[in-house]
Parts: structure tokens; sequence; C-alpha cells
């Protein structure tokens, strides 16, 4: 320290000093670029992104379609009732509308919505083609990764906030034009790093909200199938001889129907988004050289797996609701 | 032995009811009497799930704690589908705690507002 500020005060020292460092310039590029040859680059994340990415956006599809129904099961369930018990009162509106207050469903869509945010930003950076587009993407990551922080304050857990994708936008200007796939892999793995409490976070908050209104959803379905139940034995009664095979295929289409929402598989669908996202976490944190794909494609192509067949069966409900309807 | 979710557990009494109801004749007093139980308790269950959504409510944890006790009794009835009577009243002795429950639950939130 003292021997730098003594060469450092001297003039002719200080223009050794710039000599050296001109003669070094090409030197540690070529160190950089040596060392960013040898290392992967954001290739190695693009497939696993890009099915995190398609996967989150088709749960999310999928579970708002769930959570936007959970009201009108509710109201269709107390109509039941009525018919079920025998009670001969109006419908009032009260029936309709004693459900869960739309703001506290419209939160954990937000916070459904805050994670697909979080995969399709987290995909644009992995595929931006230039330098400018990184630069974008990044910052419009960071912005995605801070939103989380606000979902989980709109959803009451204020405790678990943070404010981290700042410094991702400051990182690709900091290696300005050295390659892209490089500095695209160091903004990625830093991304998923710094989202991962917040992710977490929010996942578990909706494993806790999710199944209780599932269960509101099944106690519903329980409703609507005894109200079907009486309305389909009134009609048992009337009914001709050749109206039987299909009044009893409308019956078993309506049964199956009840049965498959209520085995709609919620909580293992997000403990599968969990562990997907723990897998990214843990890969992008490993150090391995070359990094190990196993586990991380295994948990990805496991989620991916399981939100096909959630929207799958959604999908066959809704389809049988339709033909039930014609 | 995990401990259950007092509104899964809640959720799951309701669906026995209503299952119990629906293996009734639709004459039978007692199906009526098993779906206007099954009712009241959906709505208190609504009205717990949205207690948990908001976290608005002091005392909630104690609330599902003294929830899952009385639930616990309505299932070992339930169990046993000769019993209907005693399932019928052992709801409605349910849908008492719970609405007595909720009721503490709301007092303690006023109080807890005042400070």
């Amino acid at each position: 320290m003292l021997i730098n500020t003594k060469m450092q005060s001297n003039p002719r020292s200080r223009v050794t000093i710039r000599n050296i460092q001109r003669g070094f310039r090409p030197l540690l590029l070529l160190a950089m670029a040596a060392c960013f040859s040898s290392c992967t680059t954001v290739e190695i994340y693009q497939s696993p992104i890009a099915k995190f990415q398609s996967s989150v956006n088709a749960a999310n599809d999928g579970i708002r379609t769930y959570l936007l129904d959970i009201n009108a099961l509710i109201a269709e369930g107390n109509l039941y009732d009525k018919i079920s018990s025998g009670n001969q009162e109006d419908w009032k509106l009260k029936d309709v509308n004693s459900g869960i207050p739309d703001n506290l469903i419209q939160e954990r869509l937000e916070a459904l919505n805050a994670i697909a945010c979080y995969a399709n930003a987290l995909g644009a950076v992995a595929n931006s083609q230039d330098v400018a587009a990184l630069n974008q993407a990044a910052e419009n990551f960071g912005t995605n990764v801070d939103a989380l922080s606000a979902s989980i304050q709109s959803a009451a857990h204020s405790q678990y906030a943070f404010q981290i994708g700042a410094p991702l936008a400051s990182m690709v200007e900091l290696f300005g034009t050295v390659e892209i796939e490089h500095i695209q892999r160091h903004v990625v793995e830093r991304g998923i790093i710094n989202g991962a409490t917040n992710v977490e976070h929010i996942i578990q908050a909706l494993k806790r909200d999710l199944p209780a209104l599932a269960a509101v959803g099944a106690a519903s379905e329980s409703a609507i199938w005894d109200g079907k139940l009486t309305l389909y034995n009134q009609l048992r009664k009337q009914a001709a001889t050749r109206e039987m095979e299909p009044l009893i295929n409308q019956f078993l289409q309506d049964y199956n129907r009840v049965q498959q929402l209520r085995s709609l598989p919620i909580n293992s669908l997000l403990d599968d988004l969990e562990c997907a996202n723990q897998a990214l976490v843990s890969f992008a944190k490993s150090s391995k050289a070359p990094k190990d794909m196993t586990t991380l494609a295994d948990q990805i192509d496991v989620f991916a797996d399981h939100v096909k067949l959630f929207n799958h069966v959604l999908a066959t409900i809704q389809t049988s609701i339709n033909n039930s309807q014609k | 032995m995990a401990q259950t979710d007092p509104i899964q557990q809640l959720a799951a009494t309701i669906n026995q009811l209503y299952g119990l109801a629906g293996d009734l004749d639709a004459n039978d007093p007692n199906r009526t009497k098993l779906i206007l139980q099954a009712h009241d308790l959906r709505g208190d269950l609504v009205t717990l799930v949205s207690m948990q959504l908001a976290q608005s409510m002091s005392g909630y944890d104690d609330l599902l704690a003294k929830l899952g006790q009385v639930t616990d009794s309505i299932n070992a009835g339930a169990a046993q589908a000769d019993k209907i009577v005693a399932v019928v009243s052992g709801a409605a002795a349910l849908a008492a705690s719970i609405d007595n429950l909720l009721q503490q639950a709301v007092q303690l939130g006023k109080t807890a507002a005042q400070f």
C-alpha cells in the first residue's frame, strides 16, 4: 500500500504503471475469454427454463380457472341444498353471494400470476439474442422478482418482503459486451438464486391457502351432488321405460364430474411446482463442472406431467358440463 | 401421527354428512336434518376459510385447535352409518360449537383491535 502510494506520487512511475496496465489489458481480455470459453453458457439453462416457464403458465391457467369457479360452486351448492332439504323458501340473493370475498381470491390469483411473470421473465433473459435485449430482459426480470415481494405483501405476509431485483440489470452493464451467452448465464443464475426465497414463500402461502379453497369446493360439490340426486330420483319416478337409459347415462356423467372435481390434485401440483423450483435453484447454485442436469430435468418433467394431468381433468370436466348443457 | 388440518377435517365431516344423506330415502326426515346441518357447517367452513385467507382474526390458531377437537367427535359418529340419529345430533352439536367458537373469535378480534 505504501509502495503504491509512493509510486503513484512519482510522475515517471505513473507513466510506467499506465504502460503496464495497457500491456496487461489484452492479456486480461485473453484470460477472461479463456475462462469464459471453458465455462458453461446459458444454453444449458434454456431447455429446462423453457419447460419450467410453459408448465408454470399452464398451471397458472388451470388453477385460475378453478379458483374463479369456487364462488359459483358455493352458490350452486346453496341452491341445491334447498332442493335436497325440501326447503320451499324462495331463492334469495344471499344464496348466491355468500361465498369467499372476491378480493381474497384475487390476491391468490395475483400471487399465482407473479410466479408466472417471474418464469416468463426468466425465459426472456435466457433467450435474449443481443446485449440490448438482454439488458431490457434483465431489467424486466428484476422488476418481476421485486413484484414477487409486492405479491407476498398483498397476501398479508409482509415479513417476507425483499427487494432484490435491481442488481440484475446492472450486472449486464457491468459485463458490457463480453460474450452474451456467458453474461446470460450469470444473470440467470443470480436471478434464480435471488428470487428463490420469494418464490418459495409464495408457493408456501399458496400451499396453505389453495387446499382450504379446494376443501370448500369439494364440500360444495357434495351439496350439488345431493341436490342432483334428489332431482334424478324425481325424474326417475316420472320417466317412461325408454327414457331410463339416457337418464342413467346423464346421472353417471354428473357423478363422474363431481368425483373428478373432488379429486383435483391441487396440493400435489403445488408440491411439484415447489420441487421444480428448488431443483432450478440447486442447479444454479451448483459449482459442479459440468453441471448435472439429471435431477433438474426429472423434477421439471414431473411438474410438467402433473400440470398436463391437472389441466386434462379440468378440460374433461368442462367438456362434460358443455355436453350436459346441450 | 400427522395432525389433520382442522379445515380439511371439517370439510371431510361435511362430505360425510352429505354422503349419509344421499344414502337415505327422500322421505326420511333424517335426510332433511342431515342436509340442513351440512348446509350450516358448509357456511361455517366458508367463514373459516375466508378468515384464514384474510388472516385478520386474532386467536385464529386457537380457534382451529378447538375446531379440531370438536370435529373428532362427529367423525367418530359418522363412521357408523347405522347410528344416523347420533350423527344428526352430533352434527347439530358441532355446528353450535363452531358458531360459538366463531363468535368468540370475532370478540377476540374486536378486543385486539381496541389495543
